[in-house]
């Protein structure tokens, strides 16, 4: 018998999922850090020190307006992060009880939640999300909204499906038997057989929203000054990109190394969760 | 001069042994039986003799065949497997390529083999005609073929390269009873045309006796016994092959019990239809009857047997009985309450209950053993915590388990324990009815028994009325007052266990009879 720490420290064996995982956590924290403490306020505008190089007073160097780009970087990655967070708690809060209610239901009322979602798929979801930004103004709430509902039926799907192959399986049948109605088959049988799926798919829907914060912010539909966002930084920076191509560098290769960090972390993860890739990975191991 | 010769072979996973020193040998056209029960490395001993053993594992010991050794190359041992030894394995359903025809896979595997020459399709054709099957079924690709047809293609396939052994590793466990008589037959008419020796690999005491002349029986990756198949089932020699010949024996009898009663379940026309999807907008297809108007009546205190086929309709029946499903028509009456599936009462809920035929998915792998049998008590209401707690220590002694047990989780237990703890789950609330579907055939032999012993006793113990359902006529014999025989949705007979199976007047029961597989405390007498 394995203790669950023993499982934690074979999860950490698969190379993908160590890598992706540490490095999440570390932008995680360095955005956290930012709600404490910045190495400078960003708010303060200091023209006769912009565009500086690298020095030891300021890492990376200063923007157009003369804000430290450590700082910037800091605040920035935390409302990455808030903002996806927040986007992807707003479709698993709604797509995952759809789903399992359409599993539960089946007929008609199945129809009609899968034809909404086919309805939502069928949207180029930045399209929608910078027209609700528009019509809505813009600002980080906005942003997260419009993207938290075309994660609606990304999650119902995943749930739905998952549910759909519990469903037939007998110790649901018996459930039934004892008198259990839907809601709390779908609590107690189907949730937590299912909560590997959505952790997954979770974690990819936080890159994919991280960068659909990003784009919405870069066309100036997201987050608004003098509050910071690495999107907005690349918008900044699109001005100076061939007086200081550093300022552009800087905020798209963070959002380059989270998504990558999150994509390896949420491979390494249905890998690990996924019990048939992972016997196989085990043989692997072993050979 | 020995076909195949196996020396000290020891195969272990990452250090843990698998199977220990097994040394056995298979003369040409000899036919050797391999008795174990699930995980005791009979699988493990046909991999390692066809070289497919899976990665991670390691061997040593030798092995022989047909004078040389087994080559360590890949590319000389594929070779060998095709054209000297063939394989059909467990599971036909897994086992077929989904995308081919049967005729294109058992031709690959004859052009691989090096045989057919010219005319490959007429030695296709040829072979469908050996194993049983028409040509016609060359064209069809398998999920157009049931089970036992599909197990007679993966047999045309092992037989392709003309082997000079055939390794069959349980190849009749998916199959019903009347399609597993025939593919053994089979398999017993093309070993003696073809004088090819076979290594026959089953946990069923009574195939093996079939077909085989010696027999070793193997537990936990060691040989118990080996040897002629007249001394090792007449006369065994270990404890473990008496307890294997007394499970697979089966007489345990009904003890007393509560007097057969008024009726107390009665199924009135029940029709179940299911729509099943068009062949096209304007070609709908007519629904499939999985039941026809099926008349029963159970008993109270009675242990009523359904019998059939699979794809009869007997689950389909014991899901609506247990409202799992509705009918599409007619009604079900327990206990003077008028019911039709889904709508059964709630107030009948804890009278009905229902065990599932396969322990391993009967239960929450993420909830305890305890949380999950202690569930239907929430239709207990109004008892008491205390008495309810006591209710559950009271079950699990019921089926022969400890307290103590309740605390781990399913993947803890073996498929008996879980059984046991699935029989355990449906008492919970005292029921009146209990049916039970397919309750041992999931299990090993050697258990089996024991199970079957132990519903008889909690059937007397507690006046319970059982409705069996099964494709094992042994097990009816030992648990059923009444037997209905059921085919295609219809009920076409019906009879005590002694007169029905005695006398069949349906050309079906006598199928069924006809089936079962002798008994093998008689074999060895011969």
């Amino acid at each position: 018998m394995t203790s669950p720490f023993d499982s934690i420290k074979s999860w950490f064996k698969h190379p993908s999922l160590r890598i992706g995982a540490i490095a999440s956590l570390v932008f995680l924290l360095i955005g956290f850090v930012s709600v404490l403490w910045t190495p400078y306020p960003i708010e303060t505008v200091s023209i006769s020190n912009a565009m500086q190089d690298p020095s030891l007073a300021h890492w990376l160097g200063t923007d157009h307006l003369g804000r430290d780009m450590v700082s910037l970087v800091m605040k920035g990655t935390l409302t990455s992060f808030v903002v996806a967070t927040i986007a992807v708690a707003i479709g698993a809060v709604i797509g995952i009880p759809l789903g399992l209610a359409a599993a539960s239901w089946g007929g008609a009322g199945e129809w009609a939640i899968l034809r909404v979602n086919d309805f939502l798929f069928a949207f180029p979801a930045l399209i929608i999300a910078i027209l609700i930004t528009t019509l809505f103004g813009p600002s980080a709430i906005n942003a997260m909204i419009a993207v938290g509902i075309f994660n609606i039926p990304v999650f119902a799907r995943v749930a739905r499906g998952g549910a759909l192959s519990l469903k037939t399986l007998d110790y649901v049948a018996a459930a039934r038997l004892s008198g259990m109605g839907p809601i709390e088959i779908a609590r107690r049988h189907i949730l937590p057989n299912i909560a590997s799926l959505i952790i997954v798919q979770a974690t990819i829907q936080l890159a994919l929203g991280i960068l659909a914060e990003a784009s919405l912010s870069y066309v100036g539909l997201g987050t608004q000054p003098p509050a910071t966002s690495l999107g907005l930084m690349l918008k900044d920076a699109q001005t100076y990109a061939l007086l200081k191509p550093s300022l552009a560098l800087i905020p798209g290769i963070t959002i380059i190394l989270i998504v990558i960090a999150l994509n390896l972390a949420g491979d390494g993860l249905r890998d690990q969760l996924d019990p048939k890739l992972r016997r196989l990975g085990g043989a692997r191991g072993v050979a | 001069m020995a076909l195949l010769k196996v020396d000290n072979l020891t195969v272990s996973f990452a250090g843990t042994p698998i199977l220990e020193a097994v040394t056995f040998m298979i003369g040409k056209g000899q036919r050797f039986g391999i008795i174990g029960e699930s995980g005791s490395g009979k699988t493990m001993t046909a991999l390692a003799v066809i070289g497919l053993l899976p990665e991670g594992a390691t061997a040593a010991g030798t092995i022989a065949f047909d004078g040389g050794p087994l080559p360590d190359d890949e590319a000389a041992r594929a070779k060998l497997r095709g054209r000297r030894i063939g394989m059909v394995f467990q599971e036909p359903m897994t086992s077929l390529n989904p995308l081919e025809t049967a005729g294109a896979q058992v031709a690959e595997a004859m052009t691989l083999a090096g045989q057919g020459g010219t005319d490959v399709k007429a030695e296709v054709e040829r072979l469908f005609t050996e194993v049983g099957l028409e040509a016609a079924h060359a064209a069809r690709y398998p999920h157009e073929l049931s089970g036992g047809q599909r197990q007679r293609v993966m047999i045309a396939m092992a037989l392709a390269g003309k082997p000079d052994l055939l390794i069959c590793d349980e190849p009749t466990s998916a199959l019903d009873l009347i399609t597993q008589r025939m593919v053994l037959d089979l398999i017993d008419r093309i070993c003696t045309d073809r004088g090819m020796a076979l290594m026959f690999i089953s946990h069923d005491l009574k195939a093996v006796a079939l077909l085989c002349t010696s027999i070793m029986v193997v537990r936990r990756g060691k040989v118990v016994e080996m040897g002629d198949k007249l001394d090792v089932l007449g006369h065994p020699k270990q404890d473990y092959t008496k307890l294997l010949l007394a499970a697979g024996r089966q007489r345990g009898r009904a003890l007393m019990r509560a007097p057969i009663g008024t009726d107390m379940l009665v199924v009135r026309n029940v029709t179940r239809r299911y729509r099943q999807p068009d062949v096209s907008l304007f070609q709908p297809r007519p629904p499939l009857v999985a039941l026809d108007s099926v008349n029963m009546s159970v008993r109270a205190g009675e242990s009523l047997a359904l019998v059939g086929p699979s794809g009869a309709g007997k689950s389909t029946l014991a899901r609506i009985i247990a409202g799992l499903d509705r009918c599409s028509d007619g009604e079900v009456e327990f206990d003077h309450q008028i019911y039709h599936g889904h709508d059964l009462p709630k107030s009948l809920r804890r009278d009905i209950s229902l065990v599932f035929q396969d322990p391993f998915g009967s239960f929450n792998p993420r909830l305890t053993i305890g949380e999950s049998v202690a569930e239907p008590l929430r239709l207990e209401q109004g008892t008491g915590f205390d008495e309810l707690g006591q209710r559950i220590v009271e079950v699990v002694k019921a089926v022969g388990l400890s307290p103590d047990m309740l605390d781990r989780y399913p993947h803890e237990f073996s498929g008996g324990q879980r059984q046991r703890f699935a029989i355990a789950r449906a008492l919970i609330t005292r029921p009146r009815l209990v049916i039970l579907d397919e309750p041992v055939s999931a299990l090993d032999v050697s258990v089996r028994g024991e199970v079957l012993v132990l519903l008889n006793r909690l059937r007397a113990d507690y006046g319970l009325t059982f409705l069996v359902i099964s494709h094992d006529l042994d097990m009816v014999r030992i648990v059923a007052d009444r037997v209905i025989v059921m085919d295609k949705g219809r009920i076409i007979e019906s009879g005590t266990p002694a007169t029905l199976l005695e006398k069949p007047q349906e050309q079906l029961t006598r199928d069924l009879i006809a089936a079962s597989l002798p008994d093998i405390g008689i074999v060895p007498v011969l």
